[in-house]
């Protein structure tokens, strides 16, 4: 994903996304746009693997992570993880 | 008496802390904080953890590799990753102290190059006394 992509995808196509996050394989950060921190790019990855884990023979799960703050979603896809910050509705 | 007593004891907590944080993150084998030449202040490591790089020859290259390194005209080198064929070896400059982390080459490195960030005040503590001395 683009840096363009990200930016469509935090102002037009999706209402509600606050950020979006793109990490490679060793949780080093591809892209941070919005409420997302470069610095957070590590955990990202980290929760992806660890929930790969848990059932190695399902293809990677989407994890959700709700607070009063709003929630993240979590996907592995290959070599590549993905975070997007949703606002709270 | 007292106050040797109170030093090892808030060695042994830091021991403590250290190697529970050590064991959170997967694949990370040793912990080491040194001064700006490599002298090492602090360490934890697990048996699997490779003898050379708790060395002072090992240590003292990376001190000397940031200070190269911030002479690039780019201002001060922040952190050096070094990826070997099994292990990986993140290096943070938090002057006056230097973090190494050396975990497997699995390891997320960007955990790894985020972790300075969660022992924050513990650090500054450690920096106080290297500072004075």
């Amino acid at each position: 994903m683009s840096t363009k992509e990200m930016d469509a995808l935090l102002r037009f196509r999706l209402p509600g996304i606050a950020g979006v996050i793109c990490t490679d394989e060793h949780g080093l950060c591809l892209g941070a746009k919005g409420v997302a921190t470069r610095e957070t790019s590590g955990h990202i990855a980290n929760i992806a693997e660890s929930a790969a884990r848990l059932n190695p023979n399902l293809p990677p799960p989407v994890i959700a992570i709700e607070s009063e703050g709003g929630s993240i979603l979590i996907k592995k896809e290959g070599t590549i993880t993905m975070g997007i910050y949703k606002s709270p509705n | 008496m007292k106050v040797e007593i109170g030093v090892t004891m808030a060695t042994e907590e830091l021991k403590v802390y250290f190697t529970r944080l050590m064991k959170s993150v997967e694949g990370l084998m040793a912990i080491v904080i040194t001064d700006r030449d490599g002298v090492p202040v602090f360490k934890v490591a697990t048996d699997q953890a490779p003898d050379q790089v708790l060395k002072h020859n090992f240590l003292g290259t990376f001190g000397l590799a940031a200070s190269q390194a911030s002479k690039l005209g780019m201002s001060s080198n922040k952190s050096i990753v070094c990826f070997y064929e099994h292990y990986q070896v993140v290096q943070i400059n938090k002057s006056p102290l230097l973090l190494t982390f050396i975990a497997s080459s699995e390891t997320s490195t960007g955990l790894l190059l985020d972790m300075d960030n969660t022992f924050t005040d513990a650090l500054d503590d450690l920096g106080r006394v290297v500072g004075t001395t």
